[in-house]
């Protein structure tokens, strides 16, 4: 076994099993239900497939490339996987893109106004979305610079120590691209109380309302 | 009063006949003045191409250029050969077929720089061979194709750069690499070479003093070996001053990704999905 993976890799693959393993055995029942109420909510059609398989590359695809730089840059070395892990991450936005547009469609024409609460968040997500397809095609390569521009500026806040000379310098576009981030860190937990209070039991629901 | 009459019509005819040569004499200065600025101009723009007594490279021996053809077809060419290539020019369309198909990139020379090249090309004509001066840094022309391959690697990342620099192609489109090309975050460099001449690219890529760039390659800079395998590389691909096509595959084959993505959905769910009312 190389010393790479021996000193390099292995901490964080142990680190990963003690405190992702417990985890989730802890909330395994939270993230059934959670995932039984996006069933019940969005369906099982293929728009709903759509939403959570392009949900899902976007986040592997973004945390990839913060969470481990150095792999990620080395995986690039090869124009080919460069290029495959590109056309990844444009079809799981396309596939993201359309799963909201599709639930967005839904949320309008429901009566439920817990449903409807989410609809503000739901179409900020979209323009984000589609503010980073814009990017990935308009300013391609994103893994590549996004590793050596955009991730020192992230790990920096991490670090306490904020240093944005790099990004500074990126298209309004790319920008506009992380000021979307923050306003859906902001729109989250707004959404979610707005939400849980329209739907809270005591309100009286508008068919209830109309067979009264 | 004949005697008068003809000394003065001599000293006319003498005045008349010497006001060429006086002209001569004053342009040789002039001349003479433009043609190291000439030589190291053909140095920088044009060696990596082109010599002047020393046989055909890519371009042709532009060993008396200036009395084969007329110094105003010259000009124009210099300005855009794409536009007079085009324009159905036989003797430009002629060199074209001879040499390869390759386009030679336009130049952008003021009055002054074109004046001193034309000197450097008189002179080299009237010396009968000209060796322009191999003073500054090496130049691209005299890489080596394994020197030119191993730019092309650096530039794609295929392999790594020594103080661990992000690779070109991140951010850089070039003609003809990768899979369907470089990025086209910051400009297409596959003219990058004609533009700058060895004269300035030599130091951009030491310096890399353009934005984003000054930071990234600041604590990381690339060694003399591969700021000069990148720098002949580039001169190679601007050899050919065909314009790169602006393609839009890649957003097309999202489409078809998203597309066959679908359709692989549709199957695994085989009509067991239920779309939410």
């Amino acid at each position: 076994m190389s010393n790479t993976f021996l000193y390099d890799s292995l901490p964080y693959l142990v680190l990963v099993l003690a405190v992702g393993v417990p985890t989730w055995l802890r909330h395994r029942e939270r993230l059934s239900a959670w995932v039984m109420r996006l069933v019940e909510r969005e369906g099982t059609g293929s728009a709903a497939v759509s939403l959570v398989v392009g949900a899902t590359i976007m986040l592997l695809w973004h945390a990839a490339c913060f969470l481990l730089p150095q792999p990620v840059q080395l995986f690039i070395r090869s124009p080919m996987r460069l290029f495959l892990l590109e056309v990844v991450g444009l079809i799981g936005g396309m596939m993201l893109a359309w799963g909201l547009v599709a639930s967005i469609t839904r949320r309008l024409s429901s009566r439920d106004a817990g449903a409807r609460a989410w609809l503000p968040f739901q179409v900020l997500l979209l323009a984000e979305v589609l503010n980073g397809l814009v990017i990935a095609v308009a300013y391609r390569w994103a893994s590549a610079w996004y590793v050596s521009v955009v991730v020192p500026y992230l790990r920096s806040l991490v670090t306490l120590q904020p240093d944005a000379t790099l990004i500074a310098q990126l298209p309004l576009t790319v920008r506009l691209h992380l000021f979307g981030v923050l306003a859906l860190l902001l729109a989250w937990p707004l959404t979610r109380w707005l939400a849980s209070e329209s739907s809270a039991p005591g309100l009286v629901s508008a068919r209830e309302e109309t067979a009264g | 009063m004949d005697t008068h009459v003809l000394s003065r019509r001599r000293g006319r005819a003498l005045a008349v006949a010497a006001l060429p040569m006086l002209a001569l004499l004053a342009a040789l200065p002039a001349a003479a003045q433009g043609v190291p600025e000439g030589a190291q101009l053909f140095n920088q723009r044009c060696a990596s191409c082109h010599s002047v007594g020393q046989g055909d490279r890519v371009g042709p021996d532009l060993m008396g250029v200036l009395t084969r053809r007329e110094e105003s077809w010259v000009t124009t060419f210099l300005k855009s050969p794409g536009a007079m290539i085009d324009g159905g020019d036989p003797i430009a369309n002629e060199l074209l077929k001879k040499f390869n198909g390759v386009r030679m990139p336009d130049q952008q020379l003021t009055d002054d720089e074109r004046k001193g090249l034309f000197a450097f090309f008189r002179d080299c004509a009237e010396k009968g061979s000209c060796q322009p001066g191999d003073t500054g840094p090496k130049l691209a022309s005299d890489a080596t194709p394994e020197q030119i391959e191993h730019g092309r690697q650096l530039f794609e990342g295929r392999a790594a750069l020594a103080n661990g620099g992000p690779p070109c192609i991140g951010c850089h489109n070039v003609r003809d690499i990768g899979v369907v090309g470089g990025g086209t975050l910051s400009r297409d460099l596959t003219f990058s070479f004609a533009r700058l001449g060895e004269r300035k690219m030599t130091p951009a890529l030491k310096d890399m003093d353009f934005p984003l760039m000054k930071e990234l390659y600041g604590k990381a800079p690339l060694t003399d070996a591969e700021q000069y395998e990148v720098k002949a590389y580039l001169a190679s691909v601007s050899r050919d001053g065909t314009p790169p096509r602006k393609d839009r595959d890649f957003f097309y084959l999202g489409f078809v990704g998203m597309g066959v993505a679908l359709g692989f959905i549709g199957i695994v769910l085989g009509g067991r999905g239920r779309a939410k009312d």
